[in-house]
């Protein structure tokens, strides 16, 4: 076993197979830390306040949801901020998965929302109150999303 | 009764007012009820559920097209994050025990590795293991 050093508060991780890289979300330095699969920090990146989980979209971004800045951030594949997205009315971003050409997430008030085509759209309706991760169901087209407080694990189907 | 009912209305909302089906796609279950503090979720290939169950100390696992769950013990206390390998392996993050397991999806039968400090995510970059 090996380790590797990150930032404070590691959180979720993510792996770009475009660069071969892990990504790590250091929620309390508010930063991403890059490692090559040997497990070498090629790269620091800043980010909002509080990133926690990152989604890559099996192209040249990475994406981060920001907890507490509500934001979910998009990089290029060497760091770059390319655009950056306000999750607002709807409590702090959590989850987010990618999938089709879109970023979809969940909210801790319950929302999914999706960004597409640099829009961010959101559902009509809460499906939770404490959401939490999100995963991508190929064999169906659809979305999980885990629900803390209700103890359920719900379908969505975008 | 309560419990049931509210999760229902939300599969209502979903059906009604988020979810577009489809044409001719079945839905099978639009929620799932896993118990207290469903944490980190993944699907794998063939379309099985995998939730680490935080404060239960247990996976469930729903396979694909089943809305009943079977239960995956762990050894360490507090799953968070969940990947599922090439080799039908899960590997589960234990906040509460500072490891992480690798467990046999087939048989339960896991491995406990200790690692740092509160582990949460866990992710496959798709080598074989």
């Amino acid at each position: 076993m090996q380790t590797s050093p990150v930032g404070s508060g590691p959180y979720f991780m993510a792996y770009n197979g475009l660069t071969q890289t892990i990504w790590v979300a250091n929620r309390n330095s508010a930063n991403v830390t890059v490692l090559n699969q040997t497990g070498i920090p090629v790269t620091t990146i800043s980010t909002g306040a509080e990133p926690q989980f990152l989604a890559w979209d099996g192209g040249t971004n990475m994406w981060v949801s920001c907890y507490s800045s509500q934001l979910v951030e998009q990089f290029s594949s060497s760091g770059v901020l390319e655009a950056s997205y306000a999750i607002t009315g709807h409590g702090q971003p959590s989850g987010i998965a990618f999938e089709g050409g879109a970023l979809y997430g969940v909210t801790q008030n319950g929302r999914v929302f999706s960004i597409f085509s640099g829009l961010v759209h959101y559902s009509s309706g809460a499906i939770g109150d404490n959401n939490y991760d999100i995963a991508f169901d190929q064999n169906h087209s659809s979305l999980w999303v885990t629900d803390l407080n209700q103890g359920i694990v719900v379908r969505v189907s975008p | 009764m309560k419990k049931l009912l509210v999760p229902i209305s939300f599969a209502l909302v979903l059906l009604f007012a988020v979810v577009r089906p489809s044409a001719g796609q079945s839905i099978v279950c639009d929620w799932l009820d896993t118990g207290t503090q469903p944490s980190g979720v993944t699907v794998d290939g063939q379309g099985n559920v995998f939730v680490a169950l935080f404060a239960a100390g247990e996976i469930a696992e729903f396979s694909q097209g089943s809305c009943v769950p079977r239960f995956i013990s762990t050894t360490g206390p507090n799953p968070n994050g969940v990947a599922v390998d090439n080799n039908n392996n899960l590997w589960v993050t234990m906040e509460g025990s500072d490891t992480i397991e690798k467990i046999n999806i087939s048989t339960g039968n896991g491995t406990s590795y200790t690692v740092g400090s509160n582990p949460r995510g866990v992710i496959f970059d798709g080598t074989s293991i």
